[in-house]
């Protein structure tokens, strides 16, 4: 499946506003349209994954993921933060591009790691950072991923 | 010899017919195997020519004693045989497979019964409406020999008795039948025929009918040495005699002396024949030193599988806890030189090992993609992501953020997993494979790794 059947424009905010980890998580989580309840849940979820070692993956880019059973199918969101947020990256520096990955614990289509691979090929492409810095609606990210996006 | 044409096309007939089974078993005695192709080869025409054979005796020799007019009627018979010996046995040999598959038999010896029962019926139910029992019972052990059939191994075994006990006595009848004094008298008849037979009658029709399938030149020689004349000549020889065609005892004596000639010359020279074409397999495998056998009565969702280690494979130079099998799949033991090895999780399997494995159905691929050699790019599939993780991190965990299957012990840490399975072998960049991911030790302090690097792997 393409990366770009599985974002939709709702889960796309291209103006993140929280200044710490925390809550640019729960931000990211608000993209998913759960209940209040759920998303407590999860957040604890994507912060306990975080404390075992950051998905910051370097470059900008993060891709906060976790296994739940408050979604039941994969669900994925996208978050830019264009001041930069520090996010305990592995190099150390400040992240603007915020991929989410939530996947319920029994999946049958086996399509959490995949995506999280296509994700990180995607984003690991040199230009696409500064690509996704030029964007202006959440429409352009999904194009984006309809162009360039395995 | 001076007999009528037709005598001629019976004693074709009764000496077209080929013994595969024992070129396969002398070349097996000196340890050789053929290549794929030239045994399938094989084994497909003494399949199909015995029934072919007994048409065309059966055929013959109703002209020859006045039932069967040559002609239309010749056809329709040909046709009648042919058509009815298959369907009856199809039919039946379904029919077997259904019956001794539904139901329950409480003593397990009565399924060979069961099985010969069905044997008995599919030669004799289209015989009785004028199709050929050969073919029929030739087809319907087809059938059954490759379905799943409940107690396989028992029936296989039951047979084997069977057939060899009725080997016995078909060569003891063979022996009261033929009068060697009498060979003498038809040596100069018999060696013609064989010569001819060899020499010529073959390997034109050899090469004439395999030259479209691009053989070589060696392989269609080999091919056209190894017509080994086996029993059924002989048995179908017993026909005319039986029946009472006027040449039949000249005719059972000549093939007689011709099938005598065929093992004599042919048979002993099968091995250097095989390796002079070079059609044997150099890296044939031998047969495992072990097999492990499961009698199961019913249908069980479930099988032991024997794989040989290939040098390539994942599983080769693994441990047997590093495979990550799934959890339906247990290795059941392994076999390696003549030794069987009881398999514990330290278990190191290295390649030309015999690897049982007791696994449900449904895991097989996975499975048998441990055992099969991968291209190289493959085995070690590149990685597309590395996350660092702690190496406090329980096992636990890690299994329930990838969904992967690591260890059965969740309290555990990633760093103690990855000393245990290293061993000696843990430095900083060694890895262990666990499915879709793998873990790199990747800052290891006095010994103990600090930092995991757990990869995301490029999907096939």
């Amino acid at each position: 499946m393409k990366l770009r059947q599985l974002f939709t424009l709702d889960g796309v905010n291209l103006e993140l506003e929280s200044e710490s980890k925390d809550d640019i998580l729960k931000e990211l989580i608000q993209l998913l349209d759960l209940e209040e309840k759920s998303e407590a849940i999860l957040f604890k979820t994507l912060k306990r994954r975080e404390n075992l070692g950051s998905t910051g993956i370097g470059k900008g880019i993060a891709i906060p993921h976790c296994r739940s059973l408050v979604v039941n199918e994969l669900r994925l969101a996208y978050g830019r933060k264009p001041g930069g947020v520090d996010f305990n990256a592995i190099d150390g520096e400040p992240v603007y591009n915020f991929f989410l990955i939530v996947a319920p614990p029994l999946e049958v289509s086996n399509q959490y790691l995949p995506v999280l691979g296509k994700i990180a090929q995607f984003a690991k492409d040199p230009d696409i950072p500064g690509k996704l810095t030029e964007m202006e609606d959440p429409q352009d990210f999904l194009d984006l991923l309809e162009d360039r996006a395995p | 010899m001076d007999v009528p044409l037709l005598v001629g096309l019976l004693l074709g007939s009764i000496v077209g017919s080929t013994d595969a089974a024992a070129v396969f078993s002398i070349l097996r005695g000196q340890g050789l195997r053929l290549k794929e192709r030239i045994a399938a080869t094989l084994e497909i025409e003494s399949g199909s020519n015995d029934p072919m054979a007994v048409l065309l005796t059966l055929a013959c020799v109703s002209i020859l004693l006045g039932d069967v007019e040559p002609g239309w009627s010749l056809i329709a018979f040909f046709l009648q045989q042919a058509l009815i010996g298959a369907a009856g046995g199809v039919a039946v040999g379904w029919v077997g497979v259904w019956v001794s598959n539904r139901v329950p038999l409480t003593a397990v010896g009565l399924y060979p019964a069961l099985v010969l029962g069905t044997g008995l019926l599919a030669y004799g139910l289209p015989a009785y409406l004028g199709g050929s029992g050969f073919l029929s019972v030739y087809l319907a052990g087809l059938v059954m020999g490759n379905a799943r059939v409940a107690f396989k191994r028992g029936i296989l075994l039951a047979h084997d008795g069977g057939a060899w006990i009725a080997q016995i006595v078909m060569f003891i009848m063979l022996g009261l039948l033929a009068t060697p004094s009498r060979l003498v008298d038809v040596a100069v008849e018999g060696m013609l025929v064989g010569s001819v037979l060899m020499f010529v009658a073959r390997p034109v029709a050899v090469f004439v009918t395999l030259a479209p399938l691009r053989f070589s030149l060696r392989e269609l020689a080999f091919l056209s040495w190894v017509g080994l004349k086996g029993a059924i000549p002989i048995i179908l020889a017993m026909y005319p005699l039986v029946l009472g065609v006027p040449e039949g005892a000249l005719l059972f004596n000549v093939v007689f002396f011709v099938v005598l000639l065929s093992a004599l010359t042919q048979g002993w020279t099968i091995p250097p024949v095989a390796k002079w074409t070079g059609v044997w397999d150099p890296e044939g495998r031998p047969d495992p030193p072990v097999t492990l056998e499961i009698n199961s009565v019913r249908h069980l969702d479930g099988d032991i599988v024997e794989y040989r280690v290939e040098p390539d494979a994942p599983a080769a130079g693994r441990r047997v806890r590093e495979l990550a099998l799934p959890e339906s799949a247990l290795i059941a033991m392994i076999a390696r030189e003549g030794e069987i090895i009881p398999p514990r999780g330290s278990t190191r399997i290295r390649s030309d090992d015999y690897v049982f494995v007791v696994m449900k159905a449904d895991v097989r691929p996975v499975v048998d993609r441990m055992f099969v050699p991968r291209p190289l790019t493959l085995s070690e599939p590149p990685k597309i992501l590395e996350l660092p993780m702690d190496a406090r991190t329980r096992v636990g965990d890690l299994e329930d953020f990838y969904g992967i299957h690591l260890d059965p012990d969740p309290e555990r840490t990633l760093g103690d997993l990855m000393s245990e399975r290293l061993g000696d072998e843990l430095e900083e960049g060694a890895e262990i494979l666990a499915g879709e991911i793998r873990l790199a030790a990747r800052s290891v302090v006095e010994g103990k790794v600090e930092t995991v690097g757990v990869e995301i792997l490029l999907e096939e």
